[in-house]
This record gives structure tokens, sequence and C-alpha cells, in this order.
């Protein structure tokens, strides 16, 4: 994934944020649609960061993904995970 | 198959905040967060940080409990339940790291009715009060 695709996806949905507000995840589509990702399988046991319903960092450290979607994404809250080994159950 | 019932929650600390998920676990007692994930919220160099022997599946392990500012509980896009000052136990070494957060006994089942619905893939919670 080249950062200018990344960068991209971030982007799309920017709006005007206080000073050191962030926003948090579109938590329904984007965990709902992690968790329904068929391909997540090449992830597992990497973390992952999620924005808007997209992988925009992987990595075999949490801190390196953190900073990463941090960077590339500076305005929103990525959710940060460790794809689990098992199939999963909704809330 | 056996499915995971995963939450997303909301871990905050003194200096971060950080969303991610975490595993409904009815057979823990306490609830955890992996050690990599204590390092992203900085809360292991916290001086009122205990050492506590646990029994697991694996044997006694060592487990360094702290408080977290607040753990929140996140669903449909929205935080629905927050704990605050909230105790979490960390795996002492992290080559003994959890896959994920855990939700036990001490949280988030004192506070709902939590029911498992493996025919159809789900689970719901109920708050207490509002439970028959």
């Amino acid at each position: 994934m080249n950062n200018e695709s990344i960068k991209n996806k971030c982007t799309y949905t920017k709006m005007k944020l206080a000073e050191g507000e962030r926003f948090m995840p579109k938590t329904k589509s984007e965990f709902e649609y992690l968790l329904s990702m068929h391909d997540l399988g090449k992830y597992v046991g990497k973390w992952i960061a999620v924005v808007d319903g997209k992988i925009v960092s992987t990595a075999d450290s949490g801190k390196e993904v953190l900073k990463e979607s941090r960077d590339k994404c500076p305005e929103r809250a990525p959710l940060i995970l460790k794809v689990p080994t098992h199939s999963v159950m909704l809330l | 198959m056996i499915l995971l019932p995963l939450i997303q929650i909301e871990l905050v600390s003194a200096t971060e905040s950080i969303p991610t998920i975490a595993l409904l676990d009815s057979g823990a007692t306490l609830s955890f967060i992996q050690h990599e994930m204590a390092e992203m919220l900085d809360v292991l160099s916290d001086p009122n940080v205990s050492l506590i022997d646990v029994a697991t599946a694996g044997g006694t392990r060592q487990f360094k409990g702290v408080r977290l500012s607040k753990l929140s509980l996140i669903a449909g896009g929205r935080i629905f339940s927050d704990f605050s000052n909230f105790p979490i136990l960390i795996p002492s070494q992290q080559a003994n790291d959890l896959p994920y957060a855990i939700l036990g006994r001490d949280s988030i089942f004192k506070r709902f009715h939590v029911t498992f619905k493996e025919k159809s893939k789900k689970f719901t919670l109920v708050h207490h009060k509002y439970a028959h």
C-alpha cells in the first residue's frame, strides 16, 4: 500500500475539528467491516490500524502501527488491534 | 466452529486514548490488556504498578496490576458505558502476551446481563437495571 493511496483514504471525510480534537472511528462500519473481511487471514498475528473502514497500517509492532497511522491520519482515532486467529461473534 | 465474542472498547490512560477490541470472557475473574498495548498507553511506568500472581489454564503467571483512567464500551459507533479508574492486569513479560484485551467478570459482567447466542453468532448486553 503506497502512502498516496493511504492518504486519500484518510482524507475523504475530512471535516473541521477543534484544536486537539480527533474523530472516534465510525465504529459500526469499521468494526463490522473489519470482522467481515474475507482476506483478514493475511494479517493474522499482526497489529493493524483501521481508519474509515480501511486498513491503513500493518506491522508486527503495535507501537509502530499506532505511530504510522497517526502520521498518515492525524485527525482520526485509529482502531488498533492485533488480528485474532479465530472467528468472532458480533455485539 | 466456536466464535469469539469481541467488543470494541476505548482504553484511556493519563497520556493516551486508544480504541481497540476486547474478548468478553465469562471464565476470567479479572480483566487484562496486552503487554504491548500497555506500552502504547504508557502505563507500565506508573509507580503504583503492583505484581500479582494469577492462576491461568497454563499455570500460575505473574501480571502487573495498574489502573486505567477509563475504559469505555462502544457499539454502533457510540460509547454506551464507561468504567473509570479501571483496574487491569498486564502480562509481566511480552513473551507471555495475550492475543487481545480480555474483559472478565470484574467489569462488564457486573453491570450487564450478557447473553451469548451461538446460533445467530451474536451476543447481547442488557444493563441489569433493565433486565427482568
